[in-house]
Order: structure tokens, then C-alpha cells, then sequence
């Protein structure tokens, strides 16, 4: 599903990246660890086509990130970047905004659907009128994580999905990575500092 | 004048200066131009009026990139299009089918009508000045609004979206931002503002009535024309400002 071959990235005279390999499979569970700084949100970034790198290869469901390919390859992909905050009225709105465009209409998107996961997810249902103002960075975390599993993508990648979470929900959080790996026969990398992620992930890059 | 700059100074506001320039740069410029129109209005041919407009695109163009201090390589040529082309139909499309000049006159529709001094000049002058103005303020909310935003951007990118469509909330909060002041504008026009095509009109002899006929097609089609010119503009500048990933390329700068 997954393919990072031997890619490197520098920013100028910077090497951030360096003959960086991996690959991750559907019902994969992978992590990306390493020390801040290494440039562990700058390879998520280059598999989705943000950065761009200077030498490798980068393949997602057979598709290699390259400018003719890089819509394709993005429909593949759900993403949810490191602290997001999305100005929407409401969570529901908030919740809703990928599946308003034109490559995710078949998906289907209901209240007892988002319900369900977010019970997986120690979430409150009352939280779907809040404004995303009013709810915590981890709650918000976990709401757009739950986003990404409804998407129904291949390939799921999420930057620090636990950075803002105590050791309890971070476990409940990895358990439902595994079950989206597992059970939704999707591939899910995470870049994370929490290794209680890490141990119940398949395979760990380290940086 | 006397009053303002000596508030200006009082409260140190940096703005004597550019106040004072700006003054005499109006009373040249309008005593120039008053010169110019003379001419122009006597001569009245219409290929002399034709250029005069695009002279008058070119500067509001260039004043409209100065302004948002957006990139001329990306912006110049957008906005020319947007503005000349919009302000052109739009002209025509007034002075030949709303107003029905020769249809009033009993005339044939020529080009020497169409391109009048007397009814050109001023529609297209303030079809420009409009468009201007509301392009200045939703163009750069909008780019300055990707680039802030740019991990909601960068989400909706990795979602899925089309680039279209991961512009468009900031293109929405931009046409927002760019139209509320026209729209509160009409809110109140007649009670709070008097309009000054309609004060120029009844300050001219003419019947209130018909000034306000002119004042309310005129709002209309300036409307008409800035969201036009608008769209025009972001759909030709957005294939100058990505790159090849969907990336927002350095937009600010000269």
C-alpha cells in the first residue's frame, strides 16, 4: 500500500531526510518515531506531495507521488494533520467537510454513524453541537480521527493523533488505529512520541 | 484641509505627509484630466475613447497589484482581464440594452454610440473604480487567508479535494469580506447615503425620479460587474499561484 524507498529531502543545505525506507501493507498498523525536529512530519508530508523530495521513490496503491498522479493518489488517502483546528460553527460541520467533496459523495455520513465510532473512542455524543472552539485539542483529535476512519480511505495517516492525551485514551485511540488497520483492512501510519502507540504498532520507523 | 491634518499631527499618526501629497496629487491630477476630458468630449471618436478606457484599466490594474502587494508576475495579467473584459461587456451591455441609447436617440447602434465620450467614459470609469475596490480587499483576504490557514488548506488537499475546492471556504470569507460594506451600503442608500450618481444627476438639472432610476441601475451593474471581475480574476490567478502539488507558491512580494 505503502512505499518510501531510500528518499531523501534537504532544505538547502539541510539534509532532513536520508535514504529514508518503509512500507506498510493494509491491515498494517506502522509508526514514524524520532527526536523532534528529525523530520518526522516532513516524510508524512512528502507522501502526501507537501514537500517535495530530492532523490527515491514514493508509491501509495500503486500510484507514485508525482504531479500527474497526485490527485489520484490523494483520493486514496485519508490525513489528519498535527493539531488541526478548522473554523466550522459546529463539530457536525467540522466533522463534514471531506465528505463534501467530490471524491469522498459516495461515502456515507450519518449521526448514528459518526456516533458509533466515536463511542469506540470515549467521545460524547453532546459534543456534536459544541463549537470546535469549546472542545479540548485532544477531544478535537479524537473527532477528526474518527473522520479519517469513515472515510473508508486505504491508507490512513495521522500526525500525533495522542499528543494531547493521558495515557488511558492514548491506549483507547491505538486500540482503534489497530481495529481500522485490522478490521477496515486499512493501511495506518501515525507519527508519534507515545510508545504506548508505538507497542501495539507492526512496524516502526525510527529517524 | 486644515482640520484633519491637525488632528493628524495632534494624534502622530504618520499621515500628514501622504495626506498633503495626496491632495495636491488630486488637484493636479483632476485639473490635468478635466483638460483631457475637455478634448475628449469635443473630439468624441470613438477608438480615442476606446483607449482612454483602457488607459484608465491599465492604471487601475497597476494600483490594484500595488495595493495588495501581491506578486506582479502573478496578478498583473488576471487582473487586466478581469478588469477590461468585465468592464467592457458590462458597458456594453448597459449602454445598448438597458439604456437603449438608440432606441432614445432614434439612431442606429454604431460604435461611435456605443464608445461615446459622454456615456462611456463615466460608466467605465466607475465600473473600474468599483472593481478596484472590492478586488483590492477580497484578493488579498483570500491569499492571505490560504497562507494562514494553510494546514486547514493542506487537510482538505489531503482529503481529497479538488484545488477548487479546497480554495473555496477562502474564497467565500473573501467575497464576504470584499461585499459586506457594498451591502450594508445599499442597506441604507437613500435614507442614510444619498448616492452621488443620483446627486450628481438632480445637482444637474435633472427630474429626482429619473435620478434615481439611474442611481439604482447603476448600483446594479457595479455589483454585477465586481463579482465578475472578481471570479475572473481568481480562476485566471490561481493557475499562476500553486504549483504542480496544489501547493500556494510565494504570492507576496513585487
Amino acid at each position: 500500500m505503502l512505499k518510501i524507498s531510500k528518499v531523501s529531502l534537504s532544505y538547502g543545505s539541510k539534509q532532513v531526510l536520508r535514504d529514508v525506507s518503509f512500507h506498510l501493507e493494509r491491515g498494517e498498523l506502522g509508526c514514524v518515531m524520532g527526536e523532534s525536529g528529525c523530520g518526522k512530519t516532513t516524510l508524512l508530508r512528502t507522501v502526501m506531495g507537501f514537500e517535495e523530495f530530492s532523490s527515491g521513490c514514493i508509491e501509495v496503491d500503486g500510484f507514485v507521488v508525482s504531479p500527474p498522479t497526485i490527485d489520484s493518489l490523494r483520493q486514496r488517502i485519508a490525513y489528519l494533520p498535527q493539531e488541526l483546528s478548522l473554523p466550522s460553527p459546529t463539530v457536525w460541520d467540522m466533522v463534514r467537510l471531506p465528505f463534501s467533496f467530490k471524491a469522498n459523495k459516495g461515502v456515507e455520513l450519518t449521526e448514528d454513524l459518526l456516533l458509533r465510532e466515536w463511542s469506540l473512542l470515549g467521545l460524547e455524543p453532546r459534543l456534536l453541537s459544541h463549537s470546535p472552539n469549546a472542545i479540548s485539542v485532544g477531544q478535537r483529535q479524537r473527532i477528526m480521527l474518527s473522520v479519517c476512519g469513515l472515510l473508508g480511505k486505504p491508507l490512513i495517516i495521522t500526525d500525533e493523533p495522542t499528543s494531547a492525551l493521558d495515557n488511558d485514551t492514548t491506549l483507547i485511540v491505538a486500540n482503534y488505529m489497530k481495529m481500522l488497520a485490522r478490521e477496515r483492512n486499512a493501511a495506518v501510519l501515525a507519527v508519534t512520541h507515545s510508545h504506548i502507540l508505538a507497542d501495539q504498532c507492526d512496524k516502526t520507523l525510527h529517524l | 484641509m486644515a482640520i484633519p491634518i491637525y488632528f493628524f499631527r495632534k494624534y502622530k499618526t504618520g499621515l500628514v505627509q501622504s495626506t498633503l501629497v495626496a491632495t495636491v496629487r488630486m488637484i493636479v491630477q483632476l485639473v490635468l484630466i478635466g483638460l483631457y476630458l475637455k478634448y475628449l468630449f469635443q473630439y468624441n471618436l470613438w477608438y480615442v475613447n476606446l483607449l482612454w478606457g483602457i488607459i484608465m484599466c491599465a492604471v487601475a490594474t497597476f494600483t490594484c497589484v500595488q495595493r495588495t502587494h501581491i506578486r506582479r508576475s502573478i496578478l498583473l495579467v488576471p487582473v487586466t482581464i478581469g478588469f477590461l473584459t468585465t468592464a467592457l461587456l458590462i458597458s456594453i451591455y448597459f449602454l445598448a440594452l438597458v439604456l437603449r441609447l438608440h432606441e432614445s436617440m432614434n439612431i442606429n447602434l454604431s460604435l461611435d454610440l456605443l464608445f461615446s465620450a459622454r456615456y462611456f467614459i463615466p460608466i467605465f470609469g466607475l465600473l473600474l473604480g468599483n472593481m478596484l475596490g472590492v478586488n483590492v480587499l477580497a484578493l488579498t483576504t483570500y491569499y492571505e487567508g490560504i497562507q494562514r490557514e494553510r494546514q486547514m488548506y493542506d487537510y482538505m488537499l489531503g482529503n481529497g479535494a479538488t484545488r477548487w475546492e479546497a480554495t473555496a471556504p477562502f474564497l467565500s470569507a473573501a467575497i464576504r469580506k470584499a461585499f459586506i460594506p457594498c451591502i450594508a451600503n445599499m442597506m441604507v442608500m437613500g435614507i442614510v447615503a444619498l448616492p452621488g450618481t443620483m446627486i450628481g444627476q438632480i445637482l444637474g438639472g435633472s427630474d429626482p425620479n429619473i435620478a434615481i432610476k439611474y442611481q439604482m441601475m447603476i448600483v446594479v451593474i457595479t455589483f454585477v460587474a465586481s463579482i465578475i471581475s472578481l471570479m475572473a480574476t481568481v480562476a485566471l490567478a490561481n493557475r499562476r499561484s500553486f504549483d504542480k502539488y496544489g501547493r500556494l507558491i510565494e504570492v507576496f512580494g513585487k
